[in-house]
């Protein structure tokens, strides 16, 4: 009994510094990784940074992180022709191993939303290069595995700064939303174009 | 203002970015490391990737070098013939399109010009160079010249480089080596046994740079294998010398950059200033050539987070 009771604390005790010790582990490794991107790296969507998988690839090389395609990647077509690309691929770091989702549509404004002359042109989905839209599947997934496997989630304006990069340099992708009138007669539309932005991971 | 620019000229960049049919073993492609991605070009070219704008930009560069150079040579009184003339060897479906032949003492060389970075120029003086190029794609320039000469029935080529920061032009004599030419034959034969049987060639071993990007990695589905592991360590004695080292750094540049200057300025003479008194030497010394040997090392890298 005596034993059991003293053994709780030193439990605890170990268990709070093995906690204090990876907190303090990860943040060493988001410094780490942020200091090996820059500017080119990261795009400002809607306001927040978001890293590109050109950055991810430059991080997965100085952490020794592996991958490889789980299965073929999936080819969903929609009612009206558009179409989504979905790859699954597993993330692997020392002993741990993530599996990883990336998902893009076709749908998506970077890839169906032009401008000519301050006039909003939609391209049909045939005039859109599936090839690049799976590219971006992958990209996505890469981005989202080497971000997940490192726990670099939820990045901030001033970790970039404080990483030394200059966030005024980064290229910015807002997508202009529609009148709320007609957001609400194509509930559809709305819901579709908000997953693929999502998606941009 | 400038933003309306920049825009005008990436939309012209970016609407030059376009896959060309692919429908033989080009001479440009055929030095490329991996078998499987020139399967792919004869294969599934239509579904290549564009090229990034990025890339489109030193394609694009890389014509306009081209001209220049010709405008140069023709400038010089050089005679220039052939330009943009194909070849074909049918029974190994190859091609290739020699950007020109130069006339020199009644003998039309065939040439090929190459634009590149300060550091690739600097770095070849030799065909020898090129051929041990760690880059996959300089590599490649032997296995194009090597083609061109077997195409155009020449014993010697020339590829011209062309430092796109100073403009200097250097030119690198290709002989025609019967072995290595063999060797692309036998990898010509290679694809088009996998063309006709519908089989593709293996992965290569996965290689950032020759799959990152390849534009039929979508396709390939290359996986990436890390080497080594990287640790967190705790070690306070390594922990203290990194901290004297980073404190010592900017003192060791500074001790170098001054000992530079102090070695160019007082170089063959024998000076007192002051307290100092400078003095030195010539030495001579006899360094026997070195035969090629192949070392490695670990090199380095420390970032201060």
């Amino acid at each position: 009994m005596v034993k059991a009771h003293e053994s709780e604390p030193d439990e605890l005790i170990r268990l709070s510094e093995q906690v204090e010790k990876r907190i303090n582990a990860m943040k060493i490794v988001k410094k780490s990784a942020l200091k090996l991107t820059n500017e080119k790296d990261w795009v400002n969507q809607n306001g927040k940074p978001y890293l590109q998988s050109s950055g991810a690839e430059k991080i997965a090389r100085q952490f020794s992180i592996s991958w490889r395609f789980v299965g073929e990647p999936r080819k969903e077509v929609f009612p009206d022709g558009h179409f989504q690309y979905i790859v699954t691929m597993e993330f692997m770091l020392g002993n741990s191993t993530i599996e990883v989702m990336g998902i893009r549509s076709s749908k998506d404004p970077f890839f169906s939303t032009r401008y000519k002359e301050g006039n909003k042109i939609e391209l049909p989905s045939t005039e859109i290069d599936s090839g690049d839209v799976l590219k971006s599947a992958i990209s996505n997934a890469i981005t989202n595995g080497v971000t997940r496997i490192l726990g670099l989630r939820e990045i901030e304006w001033d970790d970039l700064k404080q990483a030394g990069i200059d966030i005024s340099r980064i290229q910015k992708i807002e997508y202009k939303t529609q009148p709320q009138q007609k957001k609400q007669e194509q509930p559809q539309q709305k819901h579709e174009q908000k997953q693929g932005t999502g998606q941009l991971l | 203002m400038k933003e309306i620019i920049e825009q005008k000229i990436n939309e012209y960049i970016n609407s030059r970015r376009k896959v060309i049919p692919c429908n033989s073993n080009r001479a440009s492609m055929l030095g490329h490391p991996c078998l499987r991605h020139i399967v792919y070009w004869r294969t599934q070219w239509e579904n290549a990737l564009l090229p990034e704008v990025d890339l489109q930009y030193i394609f694009e560069e890389g014509r306009e070098q081209e001209q220049a150079v010709l405008r140069l040579l023709q400038n010089a009184g050089i005679q220039v013939i052939e330009q943009q003339r194909s070849f074909e060897w049918k029974e190994y479906q190859i091609t290739g399109q020699i950007d020109a032949k130069i006339l020199l003492d009644n003998k039309a060389i065939p040439l090929e010009i190459k634009s590149m970075s300060p550091y690739n120029f600097n770095s070849i003086e030799s065909f020898e160079d090129i051929k041990k190029s760690k880059k996959y794609y300089i590599q490649g320039y032997v296995t194009q010249m090597q083609v061109y000469l077997l195409l155009t029935n020449s014993e010697i080529g020339l590829l011209a480089l062309k430092n796109k920061s100073s403009g200097k032009i250097k030119f690198i004599e290709c002989e025609l080596d019967y072995e290595f030419a063999e060797s692309i034959i036998k990898k010509a034969e290679t694809i088009n046994e996998h063309i006709k049987n519908l089989t593709l060639p293996d992965r290569i071993e996965p290689d950032d740079e020759v799959c990152g990007t390849c534009p039929f990695r979508h396709i390939c589905l290359p996986e990436r294998k890390a080497e080594g592991q990287f640790e967190i360590s705790e070690g306070e004695e390594l922990y203290d010398k990194l901290l004297r080292w980073y404190e010592l750094k900017p003192i060791v540049n500074e001790y170098n950059e001054l000992d530079d200057e102090i070695k160019k300025f007082s170089e063959g003479k024998n000076i007192i200033i002051k307290d100092f008194h400078i003095t030195g030497k010539w030495i001579t010394k006899i360094i026997p050539p070195q035969p090629e040997k192949e070392i490695k090392y670990w090199q380095k890298k420390i970032i201060k987070l």
